[in-house]
């Protein structure tokens, strides 16, 4: 966090924030992190932050206090009128899958990961003889 | 299983990352296939040993700054759950010799030999060419 290194990206990506969001400062204050880079997963994303600052979108920062017919009513008690709806809420990074899946010993998945997922290289788990399944942590 | 926990997730595409962990899986299925093995399974110790090589390189690393993170399953200071400790290319290194040593086998049959059946090769079989060994005496040798 302190090293010369993490002050370099910082002043590099903050520089090409603010170059890419044309320097408006209401988006700049809105989307410039404040922790050290790396720390959430950069992502190249390119055209995404100029596409902010284009003319036909607007980036409305205000808090939602309900979802009404017509659409998304602020705070402020503006009413968005929308066509479609997404909500971005996050990722469950938990490992195991929705069904429940028991192994060797009568260990079941989801509960000896209920702490701590540990897996070996990522591949597989104690417990889990010949278990080489797909994206169990994608939910 | 493909990016489980621990896997280089957060170092670019993820798709070259399970063409790699796919090639460990098939190298692996021909061993179980050819060598009368029933089931595999990674041992508690090697499990226990590479978290806590994990846990400890993971504390001086960006990620383990303060922000919430999925990294951290959305904590702001959790466990690093979802990243592997070092680069992507070091994890490709990692996964192309796969230590068998870590795991743990059940046998078909009470012996592991078994399959070594009876005493014919399949590089033997109609059609093979049986004599490859004068065409390449350099083959064999892998390369470090």
């Amino acid at each position: 966090m302190d090293s010369p290194e993490q002050e370099e990206a910082r002043v590099y990506s903050i520089n090409e924030m603010k170059t890419k969001l044309g320097n408006d400062e209401r988006l700049t204050s809105a989307l410039i992190p404040n922790f050290g880079v790396g720390c959430r997963r950069p992502t190249p994303g390119n055209g995404y932050l100029e596409a902010l600052s284009a003319k036909n979108v607007r980036v409305v920062t205000d808090l939602i206090s309900e979802v009404v017919p017509e659409g998304i009513k602020l705070n402020t008690g503006e009413v968005i009128k929308i066509d479609a709806f997404i909500c971005a809420t996050g990722f469950d990074i938990s490992f195991f899958p929705r069904f429940k899946m028991t192994g060797r010993n009568g260990k079941v998945l989801s509960e000896q990961w209920q702490e701590k997922p540990e897996a070996y290289l990522s591949l597989a788990a104690e417990n889990f003889p010949n278990y080489f399944s797909k994206f169990p942590n994608r939910r | 299983m493909f990016l489980g926990p621990n896997a280089p997730v957060g170092h670019g595409s993820v798709l070259p990352i399970i063409e790699h962990a796919t090639k460990y899986i098939i190298n692996f299925m021909k061993k179980i296939q050819t060598q009368g093995i029933k089931a595999v399974s990674p041992s508690p110790a090697a499990i226990k040993d590479f978290n806590i090589h994990t846990t400890e390189f993971l504390k001086r690393t960006a990620w383990a700054t303060p922000c919430r993170s999925w990294f951290k399953n959305g904590t702001v200071d959790g466990p690093i759950v979802a990243l592997h400790p070092g680069g992507r290319i070091h994890w490709f290194h990692m996964l192309q010799d796969i230590r068998y040593e870590d795991w743990e086998y059940t046998y078909l049959t009470n012996n592991r030999f078994q399959y070594l059946g009876d005493g014919f090769s399949t590089m033997e079989l109609p059609g093979k060419d049986n004599v490859w060994y004068f065409d390449s005496p350099e083959d064999g040798y892998r390369d470090y």
